[in-house]
């Protein structure tokens, strides 16, 4: 019975989805990392990719990431 | 320019993922392929990809036991 049930869970989590906003196209590796590091110190990445300079980032904490990453960017103009 | 996109990631086992990218030719949901165990979507069609897959996952499992 326990494992019908270790198996229905299964079933049921065949996706895990969560709401997020996808952070792409950084033209400066260091601004994606900068960023990276931010984000995580907040506790809102949910994956992330160096090389490809991708990071998703919770619901949560878009606001507080998008006010950083304008802040960066700012900062080169 | 760094470009913010709203959406949904999707974790899912890599067998599922084969599924969503074979779904994804029909429909065209999928803003960002990630990577084996996670895709990025468009919010709106969570429901339909989670109705989709439980039906391809059903139908096989059905297959299965009539083959018996």
């Amino acid at each position: 019975v326990v494992d019908q049930i270790r198996l229905w869970e299964i079933e049921k989590n065949r996706l895990r989805p969560t709401p997020s906003w996808l952070y792409s196209q950084f033209s400066r590796q260091q601004d994606f990392e900068s960023t990276l590091e931010y984000a995580s110190e907040l506790g809102v990445v949910l994956w992330s990719h160096q090389k490809r300079r991708l990071v998703c980032i919770t619901a949560e904490g878009h606001t507080a990431v998008g006010a950083y990453v304008r802040k960066l960017i700012s900062r080169h103009k | 320019m760094v470009k913010a996109v709203k959406g949904v990631v999707v974790e899912c086992d890599t067998s599922v993922k084969q599924i969503i990218l074979g779904l994804n030719e029909k429909g065209q949901f999928i803003i960002e392929d990630l990577d084996d165990t996670h895709v990025f979507v468009d919010a709106s069609c969570v429901e339909q990809l989670r109705y989709d897959i439980d039906e391809i996952l059903n139908e096989n499992t059905y297959k299965v036991e009539e083959s018996k």
